[in-house]
């Protein structure tokens, strides 16, 4: 019963009362329908006390103890025995002792006040809710199920419910309680949207856990994956983690796509999103998903950078990482045998270099192609491609085939360095990073050249890492401290190591400027002060003010050349170009103008574009000013339009003038280029002069290419018996002949002895150049012998041998007019001396070392076996069953003189020639070849030979006289060649065992330098 | 007491011409101008050493087997005869061995790059000396005294 009600009702009892004569009661019920509850509260006491049965007194004064804030007084009244069948009165005792958290006193106000009524929903709720929060969740359960049985519309109840068989440890039903609201069913009660949501979360809530708890984990995660949609204001990162939690384990994968949920914003990580995260990655591992546990490992490691996980955790994942990564990349890695070109392939090669050199790009590199679509798997094809694509500017096709033969050959430093080279000369600087790492690669994997230290310098510098660079170069000296960089890496060392000085201004005594007006004089003062603020503090309006102080000056001495110059200087800077050169014109008139004036002012006219101006100009500050440098500039610009001849000319007035200064050495280099064009021009057929106009890169490219011999035996050792035919010659014809006579020529200087020193002028020099010409010719023999390779030498100032011997003869050339009157010559002899020491001692120990070096070849078991490798790759061999080759050679091998890419085509045909006529012949089990290499020798002239014996058993006839005779093909005409080459000989010998050996005896090499004996003429019966 | 005799191998003149110049007042020098005369002239005169040209391109009449040889070089005659041309002090040396002349030898042939060649020869026909490139008048004195007075009383 409601209070209004409650007080109608005692209002309706009134009269009688007042009938009674009961004017307190009357009051104070008025006072109570007034709201004057302290005073009701003092009128009901008055009733009670002259009449304690009334019972509207003691509801009346329990409703206004209530009313006043005092509870437990109104409970104390409301539960007076004559109030006890009152239901008013026994519900707002329950409801009161409900407020006071006095659960269990409630129930059972709540339990009577159903005896005195029929149950009402508050009645029923009140009663749950007490038994809920009095812990009797058992009966709080029923109390519900009983409200729910009156009023099932009332889904809030149901979720009371699940949550008390829940806490009653009956999971099941209460999933069966849970599970309805889920359905937003509208049907049921009068919700709203929002509010069945609210409910519908709650009791997706709660049912996660519970169907985990039973087992129905990917139930649980559906349940959980409802709450973002029933609560999208709310952050749902707690639900995907609870249903990654569930799912981890019943299906990994599906997990694994939720966690794409987790972990995205720092604030929302937990470890419990670790926990998860490792436990799908480690299920995920286990089921063989290896891209999926890599993935969950990743997001898990990633967790750790942001807080501290389990150390077991951690250290299992960055195994197991580690461990997939590197059976991904093994699978990944495509594995090659790098094949090696055969002859006829390396021949194309260089005719593709000569076409190169020729300008035909297109035949060239078509050459190129075709040569590495026969060999794919040949890196130094690929290679080779690669530098043809470069030396034509094609950078991408260039670093393209450079990576592909890396591919084949990741560990062959020579394509690394190509490749770092590459990269850091045609990128200006911006691939310097890489370049950097792909040479500290070749650097770190085993020996290499010192000039690679230099060359990571100079990137180094480039990347301003100075001390890397200067470590770089330390390095670089230490091993080549007469490298042909050593002087290069000296000067950069030098420079790098500089400390920049703290230098004061200058004091300089102040001099009045002659026969300039003071006037004048003031204002060039103030207009220099301006310029420097303009240029100090970047302000233009000072470089305004500058130029009007510097016109007053003119206006004042209109032919004072310092200011004319500032004139022009500030007009250009102005941008009034035109201005600027009237004025330097100007100044050119003016007697006492600098002669260099005419430089800067042709390159203004060059920039301008009016090359006759600067040309003249030019011509004029050489010729009557004898600033050579101006005929420098003058080939230069000739060379920059394409005229060659006229930049020939320029450069020869040049050399005739200059003796040194900071030109000479590009003018050299602008000298071979002008001789590289020529040479082209000479090869080409016709159309047109071979290589237009050379860009500066392309310049800088080749002269950076210029290689030693080092370099040509390593990339055409096919060369080196020509090579060392034309080495010994010099040794011999130049030196040992000619240049011998230097010490006894320093004798005679020191002597006086002129006669002496004449007649070995004469000797040395003849009528046609004697000595220094035959050096002169063979050394270019040598360098067109490295061009028709492919490789473009630099002898003169590059190659380590070569370099001192040209500067030594280029000092005797030039010593020829002392040497022809040594009357008026002075002191000859320390000259002589030194010279003698460079060219018959330290060349000549140089050039017999080189020659010993080519000629000689430890033929060991590694070196036959590798021949032995290629051969079986080879289409024919590589399928065929074939034992292994058995191999005899003494520990160390045997030393022999012949070049290694000689012998190792000889063994390759004669292996070749075995595995071929036994697979003919014989099953497999037969086709044993062996190779035994053993001493013999000459039985009359002394010599000692290394024999290598084929042995094999196939049948078949093979003679001596059909090898030597070459009738049977099959590569053999080759072999005999380059074993007579080499001074050799092949017979077919009976062996016991075997059906024949194939034996071919070379000439063993002495300890000693050995020369070329024997001459050979080249292919093209080229004689110096 | 006579001079010793030497015995001088040359396919030209100018060994025999230097050495009689120079050396005349010490020793007896006799020329032949290959091997076959030089057998021949061994067997019927004593000489106390040999002085040998290894290379004899302008010999008429080589030792050695040039069939065997152009075997040796692929069938090539023009190699096998420069073979047997630059290498017949050797050739000749071993037939004088062979003939059973025991005098020393000495080889006017620089040895001074190809040691192991020179001890296989000294092994087989020695004994054998050389004179190098840079020898001089007086060095061939020297040499050609102790090969003379090592060699075996008549």
């Amino acid at each position: 019963m409601n209070p209004a009600a409650a007080l109608l009702a005692v209002l309706l009892v009134l009269p009688a009362a007042g009938q009674d004569g009961k004017p307190d009661l009357d009051a104070a019920d008025a006072a109570a329908v007034s709201g004057r509850w302290s005073e009701a509260e003092a009128l009901y006491r008055a009733e009670l006390e002259r009449a304690s049965d009334s019972t509207a007194a003691a509801l009346g004064l329990a409703r206004a103890l209530e009313a006043l804030g005092s509870p437990e007084l109104a409970i104390a009244y409301y539960k007076m025995s004559i109030l006890d069948g009152d239901p008013f009165a026994v519900g707002a005792r329950a409801r009161l002792l409900e407020s006071l958290h006095r659960y269990d006193e409630a129930a059972e106000a709540y339990t009577r006040l159903m005896l005195l009524e029929p149950p009402s929903l508050d009645a029923l709720l009140g009663l749950a809710r007490c038994l809920e929060s009095g812990g009797h969740t058992a009966e709080a359960a029923a109390a519900y199920r009983d409200v729910l049985a009156d009023h099932p519309d009332r889904l809030e109840v149901r979720l009371s419910l699940g949550r008390m068989l829940e806490q009653s440890g009956q999971p099941a039903e209460a999933i069966q309680a849970y599970q309805p609201l889920l359905r937003l069913d509208d049907s049921i009660g009068t919700y709203s949207i929002d509010e069945r949501s609210q409910l519908a979360a709650g009791a997706a809530e709660a049912l996660g856990p519970l169907l985990v708890s039973v087992g129905e984990s990917a139930a649980a995660a559906e349940v959980y994956l409802l709450l973002p949609d029933l609560l999208p204001e709310a952050n749902p990162v707690a639900w995907y983690r609870a249903a990654v939690g569930a799912l981890c384990e019943s299906d990994p994968r599906r997990a694994a796509e939720l966690t794409q949920h987790l972990a995205k914003i720092p604030e929302d990580i937990t470890p419990e999103d670790g926990r998860v995260i490792v436990c799908v990655a480690d299920m995920l591992y286990e089921q063989g998903d290896r891209e999926g546990a890599k993935s969950a490992y990743r997001k898990f490691l990633t967790i750790g950078h942001i807080m501290t996980l389990p150390a077991g955790d951690t250290e299992r994942a960055q195994r197991r990482s580690y461990e997939m990564g590197i059976a991904d990349d093994a699978r990944r890695l495509s594995l090659v045998a790098d094949r090696s070109l055969s002859l006829s392939q390396r021949s194309r090669v260089q005719a593709a270099q000569a076409d190169a050199e020729a300008g035909h790009q297109k035949d060239a590199i078509r050459t190129m192609q075709a040569i590495v679509a026969e060999a794919r798997s040949s890196s130094e094809a690929w290679a080779s491609l690669g530098d043809m694509h470069a030396e034509f500017g094609e950078i991408k096709e260039a670093e393209g085939a450079y990576l592909t033969a890396l591919a084949i050959a990741p560990d062959d430093g020579r394509w690394r360095t190509r490749l770092a080279l590459l990269l850091a000369r045609a990128y200006s600087g911006r691939r310097h990073a890489q370049a950097v790492e792909e040479i500290s690669l070749v650097i770190r994997s085993g020996p290499h050249p010192p000039a690679l230290r230099f060359e990571r310098a100079t990137m180094h510098i480039g990347l301003r890492d100075f001390a890397a660079a200067e470590a770089d170069l330390e390095a670089y000296l230490a091993l080549a401290a007469d490298g042909d960089r050593a002087e290069e890496a000296r000067g950069l060392l030098r420079n790098l190591k500089r400390k920049p000085p703290t230098l004061s201004d200058p004091e300089l005594a102040a001099e009045p400027m002659q026969d300039v007006p003071e006037a004048a004089e003031t204002h060039y003062r103030r207009a220099r002060v301006h310029r420097d603020r303009a240029r100090d503090n970047n302000e233009p309006a000072e470089l305004d003010l500058a130029r009007r102080e510097v016109a007053r000056a003119l206006e004042v001495a209109p032919d004072w050349l310092m200011a004319l110059d500032m004139s022009a200087q500030l007009a250009w800077e102005a941008g009034e170009r035109e201005a600027a050169v009237k004025q330097w014109e100007k100044a050119l008139t003016i007697e006492g103008a600098p002669s260099r004036l005419r430089l800067d002012l042709a390159v203004v006219y060059d920039q301008l574009g009016q090359p006759e101006r600067a040309e003249a100009l030019r011509l004029e500050a050489a010729d009557t000013y004898g600033l050579v440098d101006a005929y420098y500039e003058l080939a230069q610009t000739a060379f920059d339009r394409g005229d060659y001849a006229a930049a020939r000319r320029w450069l020869d007035r040049f050399f005739d003038s200059a003796t040194g200064g900071p030109y000479k050495q590009t003018a050299l280099a602008l000298e071979a280029e002008l001789d590289a064009i020529e040479q082209r021009r000479r090869l080409a057929l016709g159309g047109g002069g071979g290589l237009a106009v050379v860009l500066a890169g392309m310049l800088w490219w080749r002269r950076t290419r210029q290689r030693t011999l080092d370099d040509l035996i390593e990339a055409a050792p096919e060369c080196a018996h020509d090579l060392a035919r034309l080495l010994s010659a010099v040794r011999h014809e130049v030196l040992k002949h000619n240049t011998t006579l230097l010490e006894e020529m320093a004798h005679a200087g020191r002597n006086g002895d002129h006669a002496a020193l004449r007649w070995a002028a004469e000797r040395l020099f003849g009528e046609d150049g004697g000595a220094v010409r035959r050096f002169e010719e063979y050394r270019a023999t040598i360098e067109r012998l490295g061009k028709k390779h492919g490789v473009i030498l630099d002898l003169k100032r590059r190659d380590p041998v070569f370099a001192p011997m040209s500067t030594a003869i280029g000092q005797l050339k030039r010593m020829e007019g002392d040497l022809r009157d040594p009357e008026r010559a002075g002191d000859l002899e320390a000259r002589l001396a030194s010279l003698h020491q460079v060219l018959n001692v330290e060349v000549y120990q140089a050039l017999g070392r080189l020659i010993q070096q080519m000629g000689t070849l430890r033929i060991d078991a590694p070196l036959l076996a590798a021949v032995d490798t290629r051969v079986r790759a080879e289409p024919g061999l590589a399928e065929a069953a074939l034992p292994p080759l058995a191999i005899d050679v003494a520990a160390g091998g045997l030393p022999a003189r012949v070049f290694q890419g000689d012998l190792e085509d000889i063994v390759a045909n004669l292996l070749r020639n075995a595995y071929l006529a036994s697979i003919d012949g014989l099953p497999p089990e037969e086709r044993t070849v062996s190779l035994v290499v053993e001493e013999d020798d000459d039985p009359i002239a002394g010599y000692e030979l290394v024999a290598l014996r084929f042995c094999d058993r196939a049948p078949g006839e093979l003679t001596s006289a059909m090898i030597q005779g070459r009738s049977i093909g099959r590569g053999l005409g080759l072999a005999v060649d380059l074993i007579a080459r080499h001074n050799g000989s092949i017979d077919v010998e009976d062996e016991p065992g075997w059906a024949k050996a194939v034996v071919v005896r070379l000439p063993r090499a002495e300890g000693e330098a050995d020369d070329v004996v024997e001459v050979s003429v080249t292919e093209d019966g080229e004689e110096p | 007491m006579s001079a010793p005799r030497v015995l001088v191998v040359e396919d030209g003149h100018e060994y025999i011409n230097n050495l009689t110049r120079f050396l005349g007042d010490a020793f007896a020098f006799t020329r032949a101008g290959d091997g076959p005369t030089a057998l021949s002239l061994l067997s019927g005169q004593g000489f106390e050493a040999i002085f040998l040209d290894m290379k004899f391109d302008r010999a008429e009449h080589l030792l050695g087997d040039l069939v065997a040889t152009q075997r040796r070089f692929a069938g090539d005659e023009a190699r096998a005869r420069r073979f047997l041309e630059n290498n017949q002090g050797t050739y000749v040396l071993a037939a004088i061995r062979e003939a059973g002349h025991t005098q020393p030898a000495i080889f006017s042939y620089d040895f001074d790059s190809e040691p192991r060649r020179l001890r296989n020869l000294q092994r087989r026909y020695g004994p054998l000396s050389y004179l190098n490139d840079t020898a001089t008048p007086a060095d061939i004195r020297d040499t050609l005294s102790r090969a003379v007075s090592a060699a075996p009383a008549p």
